[in-house]
This record gives C-alpha cells, structure tokens and sequence, in this order.
C-alpha cells in the first residue's frame, strides 16, 4: 500500500499516521456507521467506539492489516469490515451492557422488551416470553408471538434494519419467527428438515441457497461473491436446487406447511 | 516474502476473521477459497457478516466515499505536485514579474474566482436529487481561482465512476449515452490546486428522467 499514513506508521510515527489515517478515511468510517445506524447520537458515540478500537495498542489494528496483505483485499474495504464489526459490538454492549437503540426506544414498550431480550440479550423467544410475563405483564403467548413479528417487522422496515439482521439473523419472512418460537435469535436456520436437505448439496451450492434465499442478496452479488458468470447461473442453479430439495422432501413425506 | 495468514487467525471461536471476510467479500480469487466457502456453509454467523459488508459496500453512500477514495489526493499528489512544480517553472520562466497581480483573463468563466485556496467547489447545479433529462447533463460549480483545475466525477448508485473529466473550466456537459433512464447517480468535484493540494466539494446525487 502506499498510502503516507502507513509509511508512517512504519517509521514510528503512530499519531502522524493516525491523524493522516483519520483525515483520509473519515468520511467512508462514518458513511459505513450511518448504513447501520441512523441516530446521530449513536452515529457518533459509535464513530469513538470504531476510533477507539482502531487506535488500541499503538494501531494495532492497523497493523495488522498490514501483516495480512497477502489477503490482498482493498484497505478500504478491509475497513468497511472492521467498521461494521465494531458497531455490531457497540450495539450489543455499549456502556458495557446490551441497551436499546434510538430506533429501538421508538417502539412500544413491549416491543422495547422485546428488542432487549432476543436481540440485543440473545435470549430465546420463549425465554424472552418469560422475562417480560415476569414483569406483572399479562401477554399471552399468542400475543408475544404477534409483538414479536411486529417487532422484526419494525426493525427490519428500511435502514435501520442493517444492523438488525446483524443482530438477530431476521427472516425474510417474519411468519418463519411466528412458526419457530423456541429458536435461539442468534441461529435463525431453516427448519430442521430443510437444513438436513441442504447438507446434502455442495458447499459452494449451500451457500448460493443461504445467500440468495435466506440472507436475500442479490442474485448478481452472489454470482460475483461465489465466481460465478452471471446473475442468471445464479436464478438457474439455485432454482434447481430447490426443486431438488423440494422434491426429496416431498420423498420424504414432508410438506411446505411441515416446515 | 510475508506469510499467508491463516483465515482463523485472531479470530473468535473459529469464525472468520476480518481479513478472511474481506477477502471473501472482495472476490473469488484467494487462498483457501474452498476452505472459506466450506466454513460459509456451515456457520450462520459468517455468512451474516459476509451478507452484512456486502450490503454495507452497496450502499450508495458508502460507494461514493469508496470511488472518493479512488481518486483522492494520496494516489496523486506526487503527480499533481510534480505539474505545480512545472507549472511555477513556466511562470518564472515566461510571465512578466512586472504584471499587475490578481487580475482575471477575459475569457475567463464567471463563477470562476474568489474561492479561497484550500476550499472545496461550491456546487451549482444540479441541485441536489434534480431530475434531469439525459440530454441536457450539464454540470457547474464555483471556481476556486487562477490555475485551480477541477476533476468532475459521476459516479453510480454502487459508486462505480461513471464518468470523469478533468477542466480548467467549471462547467461540463455530459456525454448523454452514459447515463441511464430512472437511475439515480452521484456527482462531486476535486480542485485540484497548482501545489498539489486538491479538495472535495460535496457529494450531490441526481436522477436521469425516465
């Protein structure tokens, strides 16, 4: 890299290279935080948290970017990643314990609950259903269940689901939360059935599936992710997939409506 | 010769690490490529980070700052800084010391000029989100001064530069088979200054009439 802050950081200079780093990549730290979070409060106490974390140990961070470039991935996307896994930590325990975002304050107060159970706790479902009935809170669990789907919903609604899907793996379908109460929010994975179906493909082939399907990429960002020629061998091989999967499952005796 | 790091390298849990999903998330040319994807497959939380940068990299605010970054000043400040030395040369050499100072020439456009060196392009127009019709894309911002050039990029909504002109005008007009019907873009301009210095004006986005 030839970058002046890094040939300054390796004659010794670690605030020359950090003030030089700072001024040059500013713009894209902060970019990458506003992807994620939208209160401008969080923004910048997540901007100190990213900053704080770089300049740990005389940049060791940067540093180590350095005895990694054999990688041979762009610095600045090297950064998007750290960026990205830094306010991923500061969401789940700034100040030292899990709090809710601004945009998770804005929700009723169930759903507040909610937020801070499974996704900032990581509790189960059913765990978090128990906690707030706790509470001296009156919710049944048919109840729970339609704040808890209300709740993804909110949460996953435009930009500020970012950092949610991080948090807590959101289905594409909140009705995939409603039919699986007792899955721990960290590990939302296909139905039992399905991810037992799926082991069977190719790896490169499970992961076109869990890409495009479950994470909903697009289908020409998978084709490049996986070095595939287009977004086309993506629709054809993934389709085909699930047909085949659909198939041995109807084999199987298992219907849709069993997963 | 550095050595190839290991994908799990100060990485929790045997998760990936940052390198690692960098590396991955740049492209499918790398070392132990199968590893990675073997790993993908199997671990909900990597394969979320992946989806997470991913989708973080085609944001288009984040893509503007990446195709900033392209075409920011550390990548050619040795080059512009070897033109302003050229350029003084030719002054020295060939201006009349004696010449009355801060005078314009007539030709010169009329929003160039008192900018205060060191400070972005003031943009013009478009304004900001305009619609405009593929035909007529014209772009104008505020001059800088004398012997400042500009560099005007657009760039798409993934960041990708579209297209880049290098002026010492503060206008210019866009080859209109560029830009697409109903995409939205990003345009800025760097100043480029005769020291080497340069600065970014802001970042502006507009829309191609469908």
């Amino acid at each position: 890299m030839d970058e002046p802050w890094f040939e300054a950081l390796r004659s010794g200079d670690v605030e020359g290279a950090w003030s030089a780093f700072v001024d040059r990549y500013r713009r894209l730290i902060l970019a990458t935080i506003r992807h994620y979070l939208q209160d401008y409060d969080d923004v910048m106490d997540a901007f100190a948290r990213v900053c704080e974390a770089l300049r740990e140990n005389d940049l060791a961070r940067l540093r180590r970017y350095d005895d990694q470039r054999a990688i041979s991935a762009k610095f600045s996307t090297w950064l998007v990643t750290v960026v990205r896994n830094c306010v991923i930590d500061w969401v789940r325990h700034r100040d030292g314990r899990p709090r809710l975002t601004a945009a998770m304050r804005a929700l009723p107060p169930v759903d507040q609950q909610i937020c801070q159970y499974v996704l900032l706790e990581g509790r189960s479902h059913v765990e978090a259903y128990e906690l707030i009935r706790s509470g001296a809170s009156s919710l049944t669990f048919g109840e729970f269940l339609k704040r808890l789907t209300a709740t993804y919903r909110a949460m996953s609604d435009g930009k500020r689901g970012a950092v949610l899907r991080d948090l807590a793996g959101v289905a594409s379908d909140p009705d995939q939360v409603v039919a699986e109460p007792d899955l721990p929010s960290g590990d939302l994975e296909p139905a039992p059935p399905i991810a037992e179906a799926l082991r069977r493909l190719t790896p490169e082939e499970q992961l076109a599936v869990q890409l495009f399907v479950i994470e909903e990429l697009p289908a020409a960002e998978v084709a490049r992710l996986l070095g595939w020629t287009s977004a086309k061998t993506v629709y054809n091989r993934v389709y085909r997939v699930l047909a085949e999967l659909r198939s041995s499952l109807e084999r199987q005796g298992i219907r849709r409506e069993d997963v | 010769m550095r050595d190839e790091p290991s994908l799990y390298k100060d990485a929790e849990a045997g998760h990936l690490d940052d390198a690692a999903l960098t590396a991955f998330v740049s492209g499918p040319a790398g070392h132990d490529r199968a590893a990675v994807v073997a790993h993908l497959s199997e671990c909900a939380r990597c394969r979320r980070a992946v989806a997470s940068v991913s989708r973080a990299l085609a944001d288009p605010h984040v893509g503007m700052e990446l195709s900033r970054l392209e075409t920011s000043p550390s990548r050619r400040r040795w080059r512009w800084v070897a033109v302003g030395l050229a350029a003084a040369a030719m002054v020295l050499l060939f201006v009349n010391p004696f010449r009355e100072q801060g005078g314009r020439s007539s030709g010169e456009s009329p929003l160039r000029g008192g900018g205060e060196a060191g400070a972005p392009a003031a943009l013009v127009a478009p304004a900001e989100d305009q619609v405009i019709p593929a035909e007529s894309a014209s772009f104008v911002w505020h001059g800088l001064g004398p012997d400042v050039e500009y560099r005007l990029t657009v760039a798409d909504e993934r960041g990708d530069v579209v297209w880049t002109r290098q002026t010492t005008d503060t206008t210019a007009r866009l080859d209109r088979a560029l830009l697409h019907a109903g995409r939205r873009y990003f345009w800025y301009v760097d100043a480029l200054f005769p020291d080497g210095r340069s600065t970014a004006s802001e970042a502006r986005r507009l829309r191609i009439a469908p």
